[in-house]
């Protein structure tokens, strides 16, 4: 299976794979982050529930230093 | 008390995270400012980036958060912004900035207020970063916004209140909070704005690029208390000719 994350392309084995653990595979702090998934933000509380799927386009943002 | 959307905060400024040398050199300017918002950015996560984490310092500092949406260029970029900010910092306090020009990164009016109408109805207490014109702030204002920003300067500038006589008229109309945003380069500048009624200002940079930001921080804070007292106890109006403060009596005149 294969998505993009951040626009980078990213192979995934076929196996089912949450947001929850996506973040966690890529040593993602769950505090001050939000994801997008084709383009719909997904609200915190389905982070566990919400399974990748095959072509799918995420957004990882986390909160930074900015005025 | 400042108070935006019906929540009160104990300081009358708000502070801006960018630009500081160090995490360490941040959370001294928040404890010396004594602020109780701070603002941050979003970016996308960098794999290989080395994880810079401000936020645990922040939160530990107690300060309420205002996400922005800097780097958005059109009123669609800055409400799904919106959006991540709200999710990923569970805030609906927002400061709202489109400002597509690089240079001299002026707020874009007609986005701006696009994009205020929009998020005011997903409620978000949007805090609009905006030129100093008072017909855009009122226009905003009757959108629903919970303040207005307008700018003294450009951002970064440090040049001080350059719109001073446009953020009067601003003040003067408004019904929402005025916070003065961007170009505040010196306390001066910041008791300044406060003196003529300013509910808040924000500064970043003036703090931040300082030989020691915590001082400044400090100095800061005093400004503000200083100029917010100031308007409260009626400054005195202005003149061009003399007024004796001592009695002009002729006890010198020998008979």
């Amino acid at each position: 299976m294969q998505i993009t994350v951040n626009n980078q392309i990213h192979e995934l084995d076929d196996i089912a794979i949450t947001l929850t653990q996506l973040l966690n595979q890529m040593n993602v702090p769950e505090a001050g982050t939000a994801i997008a998934r084709n383009q719909n933000v997904v609200p915190r509380s389905q982070w566990d529930e919400s399974t990748l799927e095959n072509g799918d386009q995420i957004l990882i943002i986390r909160a930074t230093a900015g005025g | 008390m400042l108070t935006l959307a019906d929540q009160t905060f104990s300081s009358r400024l708000l502070l801006g995270t960018g630009k500081f040398s160090s995490r360490q050199a941040l959370a001294d300017a928040v404890k010396h400012s004594q602020t109780a918002m701070v603002t941050m950015a979003l970016k996308r996560v960098d794999t290989a980036d080395q994880d810079d984490d401000i936020l645990a310092p922040l939160q530990e500092c107690g300060v309420n958060l205002l996400p922005n949406t800097s780097g958005a260029r059109t009123a669609e970029e800055a409400v799904f912004a919106a959006q991540l900010a709200r999710e990923a910092l569970g805030t609906s306090f927002l400061k709202l900035e489109i400002h597509p020009d690089p240079r001299y990164l002026m707020p874009d009016p007609v986005e701006t207020l696009k994009a205020a109408e929009v998020l005011v109805k997903q409620g978000f207490h949007v805090l609009p970063y905006i030129h100093a014109d008072p017909v855009i702030c009122r226009r905003l204002e009757e959108a629903g916004c919970a303040a207005v920003m307008p700018l003294a300067a450009p951002i970064g500038s440090n040049l001080g209140l350059r719109t001073k006589d446009f953020i009067h008229i601003i003040i003067e109309g408004s019904n929402v909070p005025v916070i003065v945003d961007a170009g505040i380069g010196s306390p001066s500048d910041a008791a300044e704005a406060m003196e003529m009624g300013a509910d808040a200002v924000l500064v970043n940079t003036a703090i931040a690029v300082a030989g020691d930001p915590a001082a400044m921080a400090d100095a800061f804070r005093m400004a503000v208390i200083a100029g917010r007292q100031a308007y409260e106890a009626g400054l005195g109006g202005r003149q061009l000719v003399a007024e004796a403060s001592s009695p002009l009596t002729s006890f010198l005149d020998l008979p």
